[in-house]
C-alpha cells in the first residue's frame, strides 16, 4: 500500500515537471545568428560581432533584414556581456549558425577564443567556421542583398562548398585537428566582394595561428590528396596542344602506403569525363592515355610542390 | 594525418617522434587520372 502511494505520488509529480521547460518566444528573445571576432592589436582586445534577424510584424519567409551588435573587450565572456546590455531582449545563442575569425586574429592565434567557444554548450559541435578576409566585423555588416538572411547565406555558401571545393571543417572537426597530436586544422576564407560573398582560399595553422593559405587554383589539388571526393571539375591546361580542357563529375579515391620508414605513398585513382571533348578530338585509346598521363603528371607535380610547402611549414594534414 | 593519433582533449604542443620527423619523410603522391571511354569520339 506505501509502495502505491509512493508511485501515485511520483506519477503526480512528473505532471508538474512539464511546467520546469522554460519557453522561449521567439519575439521576446535576440536569436544570434552568427559571431564575428577580430583582433585590434593597437588596444590588445578582441571585437566581437553578432549578427540577429529582424523580425517584424510577421516572419516573411524571405526575410533579409539584419541587427548587428558590436562589442570589444579583452575576453570572450566580456564582449557577450557587452552585448547583452544594447539588446532589448535576453540573447539565445543556441541556433548560432557560424562563427567566423577576422584576418588579423587567425594570425595572431586563436586558442583562447576557441577555449571560450567550446566551453559554451550553448553553441552546437555541427556549426561552421571560417575565415573572413580582412575583419569579420566589415563582413557582418555588409549591406549586400543575398538570399535570406546574410547568416543564413554564409551556412549556405559553407556547406555546398564543403560538397565540393574544400573538404568540410565544422567545430568538431577543427578542435579533434586543432588538439589531435599528429594532425592540423585548416579553415575556407571568405570575401566579400562587389557581386556578392565568395569562398576564395583555405587557411592553414601551425598551433592556433593561421601561417599559410592556397587559392582556388590549387583546391583540387589540395582535396583529392586529403579526401575522397565526388562531382568535382578541374580545369587542364594542356601544353603541349595549347588547349585549355574542362574535365568534370571527378570522383577520386585515396589511399596511403608506406613503403618504408622514411617514404610514404599517397595514391589517388581519379575518374573524370571530358566536357566539350569534340573539340579535343580524342579518337584512339592512345591519345586519350596520352592525356591520361599528362594530367596524372601534371597533379603529381602540383600535388608535390604542396606537399613540400607544408612539411617545410610543418604544417601536417 | 599520416601520424595521427587523437590523445585525449589538451594537446601537448611539445614535439612528438612523429613531428620530429615529419619534415624528413619523403611524401610521392601517384596521380592515376582515367577518362570515361565515352569520350572518345568514333570514327
Amino acid at each position: 500500500m506505501v509502495n502505491f502511494k509512493k508511485l501515485l505520488i511520483f506519477l503526480l509529480l512528473l505532471l508538474f515537471l512539464t511546467a520546469c521547460i522554460k519557453t522561449k518566444i521567439l519575439d521576446d528573445i535576440e536569436l544570434i545568428m552568427m559571431f564575428g571576432y577580430d583582433w585590434d592589436a593597437s588596444n590588445e582586445e578582441y571585437i566581437g560581432t553578432a549578427v540577429s534577424p529582424m523580425y517584424g510584424s510577421s516572419e516573411e519567409s524571405d526575410l533579409r533584414e539584419n541587427t548587428e551588435y558590436m562589442a570589444r573587450a579583452k575576453t570572450i565572456q566580456n564582449i557577450n556581456s557587452k552585448i547583452d546590455t544594447q539588446t532589448a531582449n535576453p540573447i539565445e545563442i543556441g541556433k548560432t549558425l557560424g562563427i567566423l575569425f577576422g584576418e588579423k586574429l587567425v594570425r595572431h592565434g586563436i586558442h583562447d577564443i576557441l577555449l571560450a567557444i567550446n566551453e559554451d554548450p550553448n553553441i552546437g559541435r555541427g556549426i561552421h567556421l571560417a575565415i573572413a578576409r580582412e575583419s569579420a566585423e566589415s563582413l557582418l555588416k555588409s549591406t549586400m542583398i543575398t538570399e535570406g538572411t546574410l547568416p543564413r547565406f554564409i551556412e549556405k555558401l559553407l556547406k555546398n562548398n564543403a560538397k565540393t571545393n574544400v573538404p568540410d571543417m565544422n567545430l568538431h572537426d577543427f578542435n579533434y585537428r586543432f588538439l589531435g597530436t599528429g594532425m592540423d586544422p585548416f579553415l575556407p576564407i571568405i570575401e566579400a566582394t562587389s557581386s556578392g560573398i565568395e569562398l576564395n582560399g583555405i587557411g592553414f595553422f601551425k598551433k592556433d595561428k593561421m601561417i599559410y593559405e592556397i587559392g582556388y587554383d590549387q583546391f583540387f589539388e589540395f582535396k583529392i590528396l586529403y579526401t575522397d571526393c565526388e562531382d568535382h571539375t578541374y580545369q587542364f591546361d594542356w601544353e603541349e596542344k595549347e588547349q585549355t580542357i574542362a574535365i568534370s563529375s571527378i570522383s577520386s579515391k585515396i589511399t596511403k602506403k608506406w613503403k618504408n620508414r622514411n617514404q610514404v605513398e599517397i595514391i589517388v585513382k581519379i575518374n573524370g569525363t571530358l566536357t566539350e571533348s569534340k573539340q579535343l578530338g580524342i579518337r584512339s585509346f592512345k591519345e586519350k592515355a596520352k592525356l591520361e598521363q599528362a594530367i596524372s603528371q601534371k597533379l603529381k607535380e602540383e600535388g608535390s610542390k604542396l606537399i613540400t610547402e607544408f612539411q617545410e611549414l610543418e604544417i601536417d594534414l | 594525418m599520416i601520424g595521427a593519433s587523437a590523445k585525449g582533449a589538451f594537446r601537448d604542443w611539445n614535439k612528438t617522434e612523429w613531428e620530429e620527423r615529419y619534415s624528413d619523410i619523403e611524401i610521392i603522391p601517384q596521380i592515376e587520372f582515367h577518362l570515361e571511354q565515352s569520350n572518345i569520339i568514333q570514327q
